[in-house]
């Protein structure tokens, strides 16, 4: 068990380290720092002095010695930008992201799982091609041109829902919400519901179900105690290994209702040659996604030794 | 390539049993009326290659200039002319003409890209499959960095980096979209490098290259097609989501992403709206019906992956 966990958390922390690396090699060839921190018009002489008292001109190998040593500590600079520390930046757009996140998961789970339970109940019925063709409807569905397309419609048209931004506190939040969960649900509904369908027809075929029928047990006992409560243990592993797409989605979400989460910020950034910014956004996530992920192995690892290996 | 080698034909009839079907024509109107979805998939997708293959002679307009005197021309069914059956754009160019270019940009991005990334993804699954130890740890890893990652943000920097232009577009698709082979392949090379027929490709003194190309390569082309049918459907729609945000190929190329980008100009009024519908539509249409077309593959080709999708 302890060399399972150490080789988890291990594998985890690699991970991250990886994107640490990626990012802070790409961030540096985006453009030179210089040109971006000074006004166009600086004589050379000024940028070359300024060059080397922000060591810009080491090594890049050094130069991301510097940058871990000071990341691991949470510390990754001052935005180029706002002049604020790039992580507290980060931090104030993190609540966003998780919000729309943990709606959007909702959506998806509300509309997935009763489908799947009577698309795997009454497989090959109506319902179950009905479903079938929402799923491969979903996978198609480009979110963004969907988002862009509920914009239009209820947001700027019809004028019934606030076409994008995040709202005030309260009820306007809610009415600012609707449109990307919306969107973000869509996204992740059909991942969801095909896990569901074929996680309840393995479980459907299990003694147990037959046992928990012979004793007499009303339909819908057997169905959501019985079948569906052992279809969710994979359902939520694999929906937790995919919390990197998830946020993938999330991403393309914030950016078409300029919804205020890391994921625009990162791509704002990336704009701007923001790099502290960038750097701090994007390895904030992986480690979200890492720990996410972790969670997750750890628990089933827990709860069913199989996994262990 | 291997044809002629007894060993893996014994061997991929003994563990895949092919049906071996004498085809009535009754037997094949039965399939293709199985297959319907697919086979209107197919069908749409062929009249999509032969636009984009055709554009230039069916569209008697070019798809960079327009007439500034003839701009947002509405389409027939809102009352337009027939001599530009789906409108023009904010400029005066033929919309028609525009999306039929659109085409062959998406398709080809989505095919070029698919290949890059078959490649690198193949190889390496190949690689870490059959040599194990050191090389699967390694390998894996690099799998893990980028699963965990949501990969457009990578894209998106990349992008900012080299530049937006179709070349770079498709690096990046087919560089950010490999590691799915990767883990598909080596778990099928895993399996199959168990198998009898290997070890007596090795007793008879085969070496490894050999037995990588000849023997276990032919076995993984059923799975690799159809995972790469389907990636082609997920590459168009991160190609548009790209464009969406400018980071596309550069206009004056239609992309239908940046079509959409450009339509958000028009998103006001109920009778601008078929301008964000159409690019939109085409997307969606491109990826379901390409979608579909895997779906029949899979049934024809690889039985055993129905369940899981």
């Amino acid at each position: 068990m302890g060399s399972f966990i150490a080789n988890r958390v291990m594998q985890t922390v690699v991970a991250v380290f990886g994107i640490s690396v990626i990012v802070f090699v790409i961030t540096n060839m985006i453009g030179d720092p210089v040109n971006v921190l000074l006004p166009p018009e600086t004589p050379r002489e000024q940028r070359e002095l300024y060059r080397e008292q922000m060591g810009f001109n080491r090594p890049l190998v050094v130069q991301y010695w510097d940058f871990l040593s000071d990341a691991v500590v949470g510390d990754f600079g001052t935005s180029f930008r706002a002049e604020r520390p790039a992580m507290t930046i980060v931090w104030e757009r993190m609540p966003a992201t998780l919000l729309l996140t943990l709606s959007g998961t909702i959506l998806a789970t509300v509309i997935a799982i009763p489908m799947g339970i009577i698309s795997s109940y009454k497989r090959y019925s109506i319902w179950d091609n009905l479903s079938t063709l929402f799923v491969v409807a979903g996978q198609a569905m480009p979110i963004f041109w969907l988002g862009l397309m509920l914009i239009i419609v209820f947001g700027v048209n019809l004028k019934w829902l606030p076409p994008s931004g995040y709202g005030e506190f309260g009820i306007d939040r809610l009415k600012h919400m609707v449109l990307p969960t919306v969107v973000l649900g869509v996204f992740l509904a059909p991942v969801t519901e095909r896990l569901v369908r074929s996680g309840m027809l393995d479980a459907l075929t299990q003694d147990y179900i037959r046992t928990a029928r012979a004793k007499g047990l009303r339909e819908r006992v057997v169905l959501t105690r019985h079948a569906l409560r052992n279809t969710m243990i994979p359902v939520i592993t694999v929906l937790g290994l995919q919390f990197g797409q998830l946020l993938g989605g999330a991403v393309i979400t914030e950016t078409v209702f300029a919804w205020p989460g890391v994921g625009l910020l990162a791509i704002e950034s990336i704009r701007n040659a923001d790099f502290p910014v960038t750097q701090a956004a994007v390895v904030s996530l992986a480690i979200i996604i890492g720990l996410v992920n972790l969670g997750v192995d750890l628990i089933v690892g827990v709860l069913d030794p199989r996994i262990r290996r | 390539m291997a044809t002629a080698d007894p060993t893996i034909q014994d061997a991929a009839s003994a563990f895949s049993p092919r049906r071996t079907r004498k085809k009535t024509l009754r037997q094949w109107m039965k399939t293709m009326w199985r297959l319907r979805m697919s086979v209107a998939g197919a069908t749409i997708l062929a009249i999509l290659i032969f636009i984009a293959i055709f554009a230039p002679i069916l569209s008697p307009y070019s798809y960079t200039e327009g007439r500034i005197t003839d701009r947002l021309q509405e389409p027939v069914w809102q009352g337009g002319s027939w001599s530009h059956p789906l409108g023009t754009d904010g400029i005066g160019r033929d919309y028609a003409t525009r999306l039929m270019y659109g085409a062959r940009l998406a398709l080809s991005v989505g095919v070029l890209a698919t290949v890059i990334s078959g490649v690198i993804g193949i190889t390496l699954g190949m690689l870490a499959g059959f040599f194990g130890r050191w090389v699967d740890g390694i390998i894996s890893t690099l799998v893990n960095v980028m699963m965990t990652f949501p990969f457009i943000l990578l894209a998106l920097a990349v992008i900012a980096v080299l530049g937006a232009s179709f070349t770079n577009v498709v690096l990046v698709l087919g560089i950010g979209a490999w590691p799915i082979y990767t883990r598909v392949v080596k778990f099928e090379v895993e399996r199959i490098k168990s198998l009898e027929y290997i070890a007596a490709g090795r007793v008879v003194g085969l070496g490894n290259w050999r037995l990588m190309m000849r023997h276990i390569m032919p076995n993984l082309f059923n799975t690799i097609v159809v995972i790469a049918t389907v990636q082609v459907a997920r590459l168009i729609i991160s190609e548009a989501f790209l464009s969406f945000l400018g980071l596309g190929v550069p206009p004056p190329t239609p992309s239908w992403g940046y079509m959409l980008q450009e339509s958000q100009a028009f998103m006001f009024t109920w009778g601008d709206i078929w301008l964000p519908t159409l690019p939109g539509l085409l997307i969606f249409i491109t990826a379901l019906s390409i979608n579909f077309v895997g779906d029949g593959l899979r049934d024809l080709m690889d039985p055993h992956q129905r369940a899981a999708l």
